[in-house]
């Protein structure tokens, strides 16, 4: 901002712009909740809310109406306090990550004003979306631990260590985009993808980046096939069990506004922001450009959550710090070597393409053949999510000479011996 | 930031960062204690910011908040006992009047020197804080940073590395079942 | 200001021994990795793994060690890194004491490992190593920073060490005890550190007599005005340094680490973090904050004096001689604080000097231990060293060596150690702190003697009831007392208080002990019911000289430099001492 602008007059716009913003995202919210069931339903065959007006778009309104009038209850074992603060942590730091997100082109290109279409452009922008989401895990973990309630309690842990597993992945995927922007400040990094900036989007050079980066940030936002901390054949509701009314949907709240923010870098750091190719000068154009991105990202997290099962805990876990983490940290480095050696943009995306490739190939490779584990006892064991389903039988009705047929029915054997399979 | 504002803010900082610091040691719950301590570290990250160094302030809550807390809590609500056990009772009741008496001498030395001395020579200033914020003004704060991280001090970047490898090799001996 | 420096070759080329270092602790881990499985034996406990791995880091040490002697020939003695590391002959000759501690730890290792059945050896030598590489880093540091990362390598390192044998309780609770306490003095240095940066600017220490990296000293020594800001800082400064070499009154760590933590890492790092944080600590005051002395003098005085004081009042009621060595250690941090009181390059070289004939002696000493210590941490007591000179004359002989080394006895390295230390405190001007070394070290002698009074006059007590008879030596005396008893015992009775009575010129009081009392020994382990199995292997390979070969070589190494540093070497690496110290 140029010295000229008085600081009461920085103070006021930075408070006008962010009551808009909140109202903007809240009603993005509402509204994201009726199109995720419309979206579903669609997916699944139904139809979906579709009574409160036209085509139910006053759903949202009726759900809104219906939760401020619910009973609020406060189980007898929690901790009070922050039992009721927890879910307005998690909204209050939801909401203020999204103060930095440059949502369209400045009205005035090249002249930085109070009316441009951000509440702030800080130099640290893009840490500033990190270090405050990760402060949302505090809403969760604090809401299950005070419940009192063993589920919700299950459910935050899943949730704290879940989140913690995957912001790692999620910076570090981050850091390829940055070492080409070579800055922080989200304003900058949409002026560098612009034709004026280095005219790419960031996504040809990081291909990996975003593919680890759009992973992790589903599972950072807690949603399907991440969704484990709720995941309600095993803990009830998680940490939103105990919880009802309005304290409730302000969980679901934040939830929704995460998505958003994640959709939002997701669009800023790999898509341009709101530019695109020359239109993002007319400033209006430019919000709509961004809205049409974003909108983009929210409906592939209700298409994720719609096609795909909830993955088994213990391979999150593994999926995160054995697959995710080391794949980031090869992104980084093959991308600081690429920035450091002067090597043009298209070599780092190759680079990268060949690598997703790569492992594709592998993973499919591998899912071609059943993997069988060893157990202690030297025999070959199916692996635990065959187990339960596979019967022996057919194996060995497949082989066809009698030595191999010897050695299926020893290792039939083997395997009941090893007390770990039952026909 | 400057003149009044500045003195206003540092206090009312000061004051608060003072009383959740205290939290930490006075709260029975161990969940309360982490939760206070979560707020001292906000609280640092504030006067960071106060100081105009940015990046220290947000990496301050991204490190110490967003990830060290998180783990502490995690493991707090998991076996924070029961602060009525018994067996968790003071057994050496007569440490804390030891202590409270060992701390009041040393707050009383440092407040002896404090108001006594001059507390810092112009000199330093002009050598230390000043310079730096010259260098900050033509660079940046970030960029200043960074070069100072990778440049002047790449030495005690890299040995970092190193302590963190010692950390991690650490954990992995611990961690393993015996 | 301007940061605009970029790393040269020769910045590498002068932390050459810690980039060895460094370079095989992460190679151990490699092989670690690529060690083959030895059929149904996992690879971890593999028979490979007890001869592979520490050879290995015992090169890496031999590395690190040539490096450094090829540094004091052909290095430049520049400070590297933009002023941030050292790479003078004072860190050198650091090195050199580090080293050989490091090594005789290495060398001590396996055996100890094998017996205890500690497995997992990749991580164990990786953290050695890395610990040594603190430690060097924290005698070499030229800036607050590389002090502070050097410290946490080691400490966090050492933390691990300590608590490595996971079966024993007393192993862990070293670990965390180490761990609490020694974070709590880091943030107390840390702090101080902090305050000094603000009271000049920078964090840097500056070399004398050059002007390239200017730091505290050239602050202080353009404006040697003792601020607030600056006091509080060194006086967080001395707590944290005072606590790293364990002076009183912040020793109450280093008992029970130095008895919880395995033998072999208690040798390396009671004489390695001592030389390291002396070094460091000596740098630091003597040199560094030296424009105002005036302001510390008197407060490291105290320490001394205390330390010295109480280190050995505390050793003399000691039981087990783990504890009594740790204690032993303390009174020996208060003689080298003598050094940083007296300054100067006397006191700096006396420094030197004293911790390289330190590193063998109690290396050796603590060694010797390690070939005794059961899984359960016993063994080290008085009653169970009792008579141990009948069962393993060669091991209580080279015990006693070393203990009559640490107590000051010529012509083992304690006695010339000392004698420069105290020279340098006359020197300095502080002839009250020469007569209470003195005093002092003759109070030292005392259970240092009384130890070996025990291995070699009192009947051990598996062989009591045949003992009687054999033994009927009943007490003992050293000879300044002037209650010196003619010992009526058989040859090496004989022999060890010839010895005794010959050396103790200056005069101890030793107990006195009737093999009746002696009858009043603990209880037998039979109570231990889960353990007794290992116990009785671990008996097995304590009796006779199945010791392993190892051992014999690192007591032999550690007595053979002991003797050297104080018959053939002293004036010769005195003077390279106070060449060094002039560089520090």
């Amino acid at each position: 901002m140029p010295d000229t602008t008085p600081t009461w007059l920085l103070v006021v716009a930075s408070l006008v712009k962010s009551a808009i913003l909140i109202v903007i995202l809240l009603t993005i919210f509402a509204y994201m909740t009726w199109i995720e069931r419309r979206v579903v339903a669609r997916i699944q065959g139904r139809l979906g809310p579709n009574r409160a007006g036209p085509f139910g778009a006053l759903q949202p309104l009726a759900d809104a109406i219906k939760m401020a009038f619910k009973e609020q209850i406060i189980p007898a074992q929690a901790y009070k306090a922050i039992y009721l603060i927890a879910p307005v942590i998690s909204v209050v730091v939801a909401l203020s990550a999204f103060a930095v997100v440059p949502i369209g082109n400045s009205w005035t290109p090249g002249h930085p004003s109070v009316w441009d279409p951000w509440v702030g452009d800080i130099n640290v922008g893009l840490l500033w979306i990190l270090s405050i989401s990760s402060l949302a895990v505090y809403g969760i973990v604090l809401g299950g631990w005070s419940s009192g309630n063993r589920y919700s309690l299950l459910g935050s842990l899943r949730s704290a260590a879940q989140m913690i597993s995957y912001e790692t992945s999620l910076g570090l995927a981050l850091s390829g985009t940055l070492m080409w922007a070579g800055t922080l400040s989200m304003v900058s990094i949409v002026r560098q993808q612009t034709l004026q900036g280095q005219g790419i989007w960031f996504i040809v050079a990081q291909p990996l980046g975003f593919l680890i980066y759009i992973i992790a940030a589903v599972a950072e936002v807690n949603r399907a096939p991440f969704d484990l901390p709720e995941a309600e054949q095993e803990l009830t509701a998680g940490y939103l069990t105990e919880y009802s009314g309005l304290r409730w949907s302000l969980y679901q709240m934040a939830e929704y506004i995460n998505m958003i923010t994640v959709s939002s870098v997701a669009t800023t750091l790999f898509f341009g922001g709101w530019s695109f190719f020359g239109l993002e000068r007319i400033p209006g154009l430019s919000i709509v450009i961004f809205a049409v991105k974003v909108a983009f990202f929210l409906f592939l997290f209700i298409w994720l959550r719609a096609t795909l099962p909830r993955i088994r805990y213990d391979r999150l876990m593994r999926l995160g710090w054995q697959f995710l983490l080391p794949l980031a940290v090869l992104n980084a480095v093959v991308t600081a070597a690429c920035v450091a050696l002067g090597l043009p943009w298209w070599v780092n995306g190759l680079i990268g393409l060949a690598i997703i490739v790569a492992v594709l190939a592998i993973t499919w490779q591998r899912s071609r053949q059943t993997r069988f584990a060893i157990s202690k006892t030297g025999a070959e064991l199916l692996p635990p999510s065959v187990r339960l389903v596979k019967s022996i039988e057919p194996e060995l009705g497949l082989v066809n000479g009698g030595e191999t047929a010897v050695a299926g029915v020893e290792r039939q054997q083997a395997l009941l011996q090893d007390g770990r399979v039952q026909v | 930031m400057s003149g009044p504002a500045l003195i206003i803010s540092f206090f009312v900082l000061a004051v608060a960062s003072v009383a959740s610091a205290l939290g930490v040691i006075l709260f029975r719950n161990a969940v309360y204690s982490a939760l206070s301590l979560i707020l001292t570290l906000l609280f640092l990250a504030m006067f960071y910011l106060q100081l105009g160094a940015m990046f220290i302030a947000i990496v301050q809550i991204l490190i110490y908040a967003g990830a060290i807390m998180v783990l502490f809590l995690f493991v707090v609500t998991m076996l924070a006992a029961d602060p009525r056990d018994p067996d968790l009772q003071d057994r050496l009741p007569w440490q804390r009047g030891v202590a409270a008496v060992l701390g009041l001498v040393l707050v009383g030395a440092l407040s002896y020197l404090l108001l006594s001395g001059t507390p810092l020579n112009e000199a330093a200033r002009a050598h230390g804080s000043e310079a730096l914020s010259q260098v900050v003004a033509q660079q940046g704060n970030i960029q200043a940073f960074g070069q100072a991280l990778f440049h002047g001090f790449s030495f005690a970047f890299e040995v970092t590395s190193l302590v963190i490898v010692v950390a991690i090799l650490g954990a992995l001996v611990l961690g393993r079942k015996a | 200001m301007s940061f605009t420096y970029i790393a040269s070759a020769a910045d590498w080329a002068r932390i050459a021994p810690e980039l060895v270092l460094a370079g095989v602790a992460l190679l151990i881990l490699l092989v670690d990795l690529l060690l083959p499985q030895t059929g149904a034996v996992p690879r971890e406990r593999g028979a490979a793994n007890f001869f592979v791995l520490p050879l290995l880091a015992l090169l890496g040490v031999l590395g690190a060690l040539a490096a450094t002697i090829v540094l004091f020939v052909v290095g430049d003695g520049q400070r590297a890194f933009f002023g941030l590391v050292g790479s003078d002959w004072g860190s050198l000759y650091a090195y050199l004491a580090i080293l050989s501690a490091a090594g005789l730890g290495i060398i001590f290792s396996p055996a100890y490992l094998k017996r205890l059945k500690l497995v997992h050896q990749g991580e164990y030598y990786a953290l050695f190593l890395a610990a040594t590489l603190g430690m060097m880093l924290l005698a070499a540091a030229t800036s607050f920073m590389t002090l502070f990362l050097g410290l946490e390598t080691l400490s966090l390192a050492l933390y691990i060490l300590c608590g490595f044998v996971t079966r024993r309780q007393s192993s862990q609770e070293a670990g965390m005890k180490y761990f609490l306490l020694s974070s709590f003095a880091s943030a107390f240095l840390l702090y101080g550190v902090a305050l000094i940066y603000g009271a000049t600017g920078t964090t840097r220490f500056g070399a004398r007599g050059t002007s390239a990296f200017p730091g505290v000293l050239q602050f202080l020594q353009a404006h040697p005005q003792s601020t607030t800001l600056l006091l509080i800082g060194i006086g967080l400064l001395t707590v944290g340094f005072a606590f790293k070499v364990s002076a009183i009154p912040f020793q109450m760590w280093t008992p029970d680490v130095y008895e919880g933590a395995p033998a072999p890492v208690t040798a390396f790092m009671s004489v390695g973090t001592k030389a390291a944080a002396l070094v460091a600590f000596a740098r630091v005051f003597a040199v560094v904050l030296e424009p105002v002395a005036a302001d510390w003098q008197a407060v490291v005085w105290a320490l001394a004096v205390l330390t010295m004081v109480g280190g050995n009042l505390l050793a003399l009621v000691q039981r087990n001689a783990k504890r009594l060595l740790a204690y032993s250690s303390v009174a020996h941090a208060g003689y080298l604080l003598i050094g940083v009181v007296g300054g100067g390059a006397t006191g700096l070289a006396a420094i030197l000097f004293y911790l390289l004939c330190y590193a063998f002696l109690n290396a050796g000493a603590f060694g010797a231990l390690s070939a005794l210590e059961r899984l359960d941490n016993s063994g080290c007591d008085r009653e169970d060293l009792r008579g141990l000179w009948f069962r393993r004359p060669w091991l209580a002989g080279f015990l006693a060596f070393f203990l009559l080394g640490l107590a000051g006895f010529p012509p083992m390295a304690g006695f010339a150690a000392k004698y420069y230390l105290f020279f340098a405190a006359l020197q300095g001007g502080h002839p009250e702190l020469l007569l209470i070394g003195v005093l002092t070290s003759v109070l030292g002698m005392y259970y240092y003697l009384r130890l070996i009074a025990a291995m070699f006059m009192e009947p051990a007590r598996e062989v009591q009831a045949g003992s009687l008879e054999v033994t009927p030596a009943l007490a003992v005396a050293g000879a300044g007392a002037g209650a010196g008893v003619a010992p009526r015992a058989s040859g090496p009775l004989g022999r060890a208080a010839s010895t005794r009575t010959g050396g103790a010129s200056t005069g101890a009081a030793v107990a006195v002990k009737t093999a009746a009392q002696a009858t009043t020994r603990r209880a037998p382990e039979v109570e231990q019911a889960p353990e007794t199995r290992e116990q009785a292997t671990e008996e097995g390979a304590l009796a006779g000289s199945s010791l392993s070969w190892t051992t014999w070589l690192g007591l032999g190494l550690a007595a053979l430099g002991a003797l050297a540093l104080g018959t053939v070497l002293p004036f010769w690496l005195v003077d390279l001492a106070l060449k060094a110290a002039a560089t520090l």
